[in-house]
């Protein structure tokens, strides 16, 4: 049986590949390693995941372009799902592994606390994204696709605010992750603003063009 | 080791403690590193005997004493207490020691003496952490004299029927139940009597998250977590047994009192 997610052949192994480590998480988990409270553990290893993940799927686009390498854009909704998968299992260790499912507990969080909101939103966006990620979708939404997923820009913007916010002394992650993504995001937004000014002059060119043919 | 005599006391009878694997593996001890299974892997380098003391200050009494002899004159007592991290999980240890407040009378502390100042042994040698600056070291901690000399605030050298294990701050520890976890600080080498509140290493490094009076509190939310709740440990492998945190972790009968006239939301 041929399945549609691995239409490209390499994309079996960067399946295995890419779930490496939520497949130690879990061996890790269930083995004990973690235990008496595996929700630290659980919390801060499926969090790193997800943002290494987000930086290879940002990088994507600037990279296919360098390196011209077309085949490269059609993993890019592969790894985009990645990310959609560690930080489900982020938020999933969240629940779980830390709050219990106390309903007490996680609306305490979710009402006061600023860094696990974001990180709420950040995967509700991830969700969106994800389930607007095929076909399907991409033919529905048509001109209204693109804009959604820009909204992976958003969701970095707060992944970093809710990495810096939860720092208790150690602020290792926020810096490797901030050094990881700001300039990427950096990149992207200039890039988007160059697009619109070259758009402009274009546009400007245009119209001086045909003003001067049309005399 | 184990120790010859231990009288039995009341306190944590209807607890269940948590296995003594639960309680050697999991510890905050920065000393030995972030990990919470970092002092059981690196603590080997502490040599906790023989082990002096010196005692400081506002006492009549002061001088370096040897650990063994400061304690002799005492029966050790069994405690069973409930210890709440302020990390929003929590413990019953069975800790083995003597009160606080019958080992500072024999210094006889003076009028001035309005708080007691306690260090954590500096030697990067021995604690190898402290050769990062995760911390303000050594750690300090510090109660009022009142509160020294509540009858709950215990001065450790042993749990579950033994010596303390490096990992839990071998060989003598603070242990106040009613305060989150920081304050019973660990492997004591110098004890202050003082007269201002002393700084303490947790409120000199977040003032607006850790104070000096870190009392367990259900009511006042750590600014980035609420307190209302906690995980028993251990619970389940995958379903944690959380629990609603109690004022003064459940010993508001012994100690309410000391606060009275306290705004506590203030006074974190």
């Amino acid at each position: 049986m041929k399945v549609r997610a691995f239409d490209h052949p390499y994309k079996k192994y960067a399946f295995v590949l890419f779930s490496l480590p939520m497949g130690w998480v879990l061996v890790s988990l269930f083995s004990g390693r973690y235990f008496p409270d595996p929700a630290e553990p659980v919390m801060t290893l499926t969090g790193i995941w997800a943002v290494v993940f987000l930086v290879l799927t940002l990088l994507m686009t600037p990279l296919a372009k360098i390196s011209k390498m077309k085949w490269m854009n059609r993993f890019r909704r592969f790894i985009g799902l990645t990310v959609f998968w560690y930080s489900s299992m982020h938020l999933l260790a969240y629940l779980m592994l830390h709050a219990g499912f106390s309903w007490l507990w996680i609306k305490e969080d979710l009402l006061k606390r600023p860094y696990i909101y974001v990180g709420f939103v950040a995967t509700v966006i991830l969700l969106v994204l994800a389930l607007t990620s095929f076909k399907f979708a991409i033919k529905k939404l048509r001109k209204h696709w693109k804009p959604l997923h820009q909204l992976v820009y958003l969701a970095g913007v707060l992944v970093l605010l809710h990495l810096w916010w939860q720092v208790k002394s150690d602020v290792s992650v926020a810096m490797y992750s901030s050094l990881a993504l700001i300039p990427i995001l950096l990149q992207r937004l200039n890039a988007a603003y160059f697009k619109r000014y070259l758009n402009k002059i274009k546009k400007t060119e245009k119209r001086t063009c045909t003003k001067s043919v049309d005399p | 080791p184990s120790f010859a005599s231990i009288i039995e006391t009341p306190f944590g009878k209807t607890e269940t403690s948590a296995p003594f694997e639960t309680a050697t593996t999991y510890n905050n001890f920065y000393e030995f590193g972030y990990g919470k299974g970092d002092p059981e892997k690196n603590a080997e380098s502490l040599k906790p005997y023989p082990w002096k003391i010196t005692i400081e200050g506002e006492a009549d009494i002061t001088g370096a004493f040897d650990l063994e002899d400061l304690i002799k004159d005492n029966q050790l007592e069994e405690r069973i207490y409930r210890l709440r991290c302020v990390e929003a999980w929590s413990m019953v240890v069975p800790w083995v020691g003597i009160p606080l407040g019958a080992l500072l009378k024999k210094f006889k502390p003076n009028s001035k003496a309005k708080y007691v100042y306690f260090e954590t042994l500096y030697d990067p040698s021995q604690m190898p952490a402290q050769n990062g600056n995760s911390l303000d070291w050594p750690y300090r901690e510090g109660l009022r004299i009142d509160e020294a000399m509540n009858s709950l605030s215990l001065l450790a050298v042993g749990m579950y029927g033994s010596i303390l294990p490096n990992q839990n701050g071998a060989p003598v520890r603070l242990v106040v139940p009613w305060k989150y976890g920081f304050k019973s600080i660990k492997s004591i080498v110098t004890i202050r009597f003082v007269e201002q509140m002393p700084q303490t290493t947790w409120s000199m490094l977040a003032p607006n998250e850790y104070g000096f009076y870190a009392n367990v509190n259900p009511g006042v939310d750590h600014p980035r977590w609420s307190q209302k709740q906690e995980r028993r440990l251990p619970g389940g492998l995958l379903f944690p047994n959380v629990i609603d945190t109690q004022m003064f972790n459940g010993y508001k009968e012994e100690v309410a009192s000391l606060y009275s006239n306290m705004n506590l939301t203030r006074f974190y």
